[in-house]
């Protein structure tokens, strides 16, 4: 047992109204400038959809995450060997088209332009060249059009369906579709951190947040390969790879990382999780379908003595403990378990989870008329979006997992229309409960979670005990008077 | 004792004498001199190897006898002869060569063993080495051309484009 905290996250993906708020609070406050331009650490995709970069989830094309090679685990990128071989020309890495290529438009013209005839145009020019070009695509490109026959129809996930689920999906394409935001999932077993020929990234041990020392960064760019989610980020003008920072200067300083502030649909949980770090090995080293279980099985409960005083022993602060016994984040994944990581068979054991999407399906469907928890449970082959579909997206192509997940969402459904509306029968709310293996209560906890509670408890900032992690390494008293001065030098606690 | 002494001494200074005399000096040595023109044994006053600047085209010096930074001194001896050569050695008549040498000056030993070395050269032959060269650099290049090719073509090649242009073919094809 090796306890560890994790500051980790939930998105209700039934919440996001794809308003890209978070996107764009990110963009203003970390990568508004030069050479940055191109990068979203936080995006959102529609789904189906190929995403951004375009197809990041097909990891034949770009490589990312980590492969079982018997029983052990190799980044797919290749090994040492065969990384030192590539370090100059690291063959697997998005080109420019593939994220977008950024643009601005002549807004002065609209001003500037002397007087004539026609209405003066702001022509769209590139932030890299500043040519007039014509955009072709960008990081949300396609946005909300999921029936799209490039973008949509070439969804990793969507190819994979057999044809006949295929055509379910266009039978109805016009009706369904999601919204996915990403960040970085400041995962346990992070290809990032693997790849680096520099051991310039490191998770740091008191919170998990995964960082790029800028210092120590190289620009081999093997990050970028190597992480799954392509959610590490060249910056052409410093030369050096950059990634979400879960706003670590924000939460610091007692505040929720500008996305999860600003998310207007406030899908966004935050909140420490204990886990075992011993674990993580193994963990990652399961079939795929097992992948989600074996991460729930990690993660400990804050609750429990036993954990409690292995933490202290592993020298997790008590503040550290209270914050994870408050975490809204071990009630959507463990306590409740309605939140999956997203494709876990990257195997790098993403820390971000999602309760996945149900749509309004089950009112439209019924034209009106209410169905029975049966008859409920029953339709779930006919969702919108196929089983597959979602199941190779959250649970590694576990369907199960998905449906579990589906019923609990459901059993909610239900209770809370047999509570505002009163139409339902008593002893189908209780058989609902029992097929979900819910209880009144935890349902009750679930709605209130879902939809009333204030930031303070969506957002579960835990104490970040700077002074703390500043005494290990030097006198508080010194480093407040020589903060920012002098010679930089890359951080020691690297694991 | 003291006259086996007095006998190496006398034979010390015999020696010296020999050695200083300029007549002995001329005889210069083809072999040492061709080690001073490479390099591989250096000058005493420490100036840089001859074949820094100069190439002989006919002897046997591989890719370096091209050097050509002064011209080539394959047919040096006969232009100028013995006492051209010792001159321009001595006199140091051109401006890149004052540089390196008025600081490092060769010693007349050297410069003779040079002139004979250079008297040993003049008859040799330039052979084409440029055409050798010209298609061992070719080779060269041609190999890092195809490395450099090989390396792109297994890059990863764009992926949005590639299902634009599938797509709009695609409709072309069934419309
Ligand atoms: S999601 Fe974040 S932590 Fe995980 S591999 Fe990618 S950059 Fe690294
Ligand atoms: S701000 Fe919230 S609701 Fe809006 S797109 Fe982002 S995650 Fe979705």
């Amino acid at each position: 047992m090796n306890i560890r905290a994790q500051v980790s996250s939930v998105f209700h993906l039934d919440k996001c109204i794809g308003c890209h708020t978070c996107s764009i609070a990110c963009k203003n406050l970390w990568t508004d400038r030069k050479g940055a331009e191109y990068m979203w650490w936080n995006n959102v995709e529609t789904k189906p959809g190929t995403g951004y970069p375009t197809q990041w989830e097909d990891q034949e094309k770009y490589k990312g995450g980590w492969e079982k090679q018997g029983e052990s685990l190799q980044l797919k990128i290749g090994g040492r060997g065969s990384l030192l071989g590539k370090i100059f020309h690291n063959p697997d890495l998005p080109t420019m088209d593939d994220y977008y290529e950024p643009f601005t438009f002549r807004y002065g013209d609209l001003t500037s332009a002397p007087a004539g005839d026609d209405q003066p145009t702001a022509r769209p020019v590139s932030m890299v060249t500043g040519k007039p070009m014509k955009i072709e695509a960008g990081p949300n490109w396609d946005d909300d059009l999921s029936g799209s026959n490039i973008y949509a129809a070439n969804d990793p996930g969507v190819v994979k369906l057999s044809a006949e689920e295929q055509q379910q999906l266009f039978a109805i394409e016009k009706m369904v579709m999601f919204h996915m935001p990403r960040i970085c999932n400041h995962c346990l077993n992070a290809g990032c951190v693997a790849s680096c020929p520099s051991g310039a990234i490191y998770k740091r041990g008191e919170d998990g947040i995964v960082l790029i020392n800028q210092d120590k960064c190289r620009g081999w760019r093997m990050c970028v390969s190597a992480c799954p989610y392509k959610k590490t980020y060249y910056g052409w003008s410093t030369g050096k790879s950059e990634k979400c920072i879960l706003c670590y200067p924000r939460q610091e300083a007692g505040e929720a990382p500008a996305c999860f502030h600003s998310c207007v649909g406030r899908i966004r949980y935050l909140g420490v999780l204990l886990y075992d770090a011993d674990q993580i090995e193994s963990g990652a080293r399961q079939d795929d379908k097992d992948l989600p279980a074996a991460q729930r099985e990690m993660i400990l409960d804050p609750f429990d003595p036993q954990v409690i005083a292995d933490a202290k022993e592993a020298g997790v602060p008590n503040q550290v403990i209270e914050s994870a016994q408050r975490s809204p984040v071990y009630k959507f994944v463990k306590e409740w378990g309605i939140a999956l990581p997203l494709h876990p068979e990257f195997r790098t054991l993403p820390m971000l989870f999602y309760v996945p999407p149900l749509l309004p399906v089950m009112s439209m469907n019924n034209q009106g008329k209410q169905k029975l928890a049966d008859d409920f449970f029953t339709t779930l082959e006919q969702a919108r979006l196929p089983m597959q579909y979602l199941a190779s997206l959250f649970a590694g192509g576990n369907e199960e997992e998905v449906k579990a997940v589906y019923r609990k969402l459901i059993a909610v459904r239900i209770q809370r229309r047999s509570v505002t509306v009163g139409d339902l029968p008593a002893e189908e709310v209780t058989k609902a409960c029992n097929i979900a293996q819910l209880d009144t209560e935890a349902i009750d906890a679930i709605y209130r979670m879902t939809t009333l509670t204030r930031i303070k408890e969506r957002i579960v900032v835990p104490p970040m005990l700077r002074e703390q992690a500043i005494e290990a390494g030097m006198d508080p008293e010194q480093h407040k008077q020589e903060m920012g001065f002098g010679k930089r030098i890359p951080p020691k606690r690297r694991w | 004792m003291t006259r086996q002494m007095l006998n190496c001494f006398s034979m010390l200074a015999v020696g010296l004498l020999l050695l200083s005399t300029p007549g002995w000096a001329l005889q210069g040595d083809p072999q040492r001199g061709e080690d001073l023109y490479v390099g591989n044994v250096s000058f005493s006053a420490g100036g840089a190897p001859c074949l820094a600047c100069h190439g002989i085209a006919g002897h046997e010096l591989g890719y370096a006898a091209g050097a050509n930074y002064g011209p080539d001194l394959t047919a040096i001896y006969e232009d100028y002869g013995e006492e051209g050569v010792t001159g321009v050695l001595e006199d140091l008549s051109f401006e890149s060569m004052d540089a390196i040498y008025t600081e490092r000056p060769l010693t007349d030993s050297e410069r003779a063993d040079l002139v004979a070395f250079f008297a040993s050269v003049s008859e040799e032959i330039a052979p084409s080495i440029g055409s050798s060269l010209t298609l061992h650099v070719a080779l060269v290049t041609t190999f890092f051309m195809v490395l450099v090719g090989v390396l792109g073509w297994w890059r990863l090649k764009g992926v949005r484009q590639p299902l634009v242009e599938r797509a709009r073919h695609g409709k072309g094809g069934t419309a």
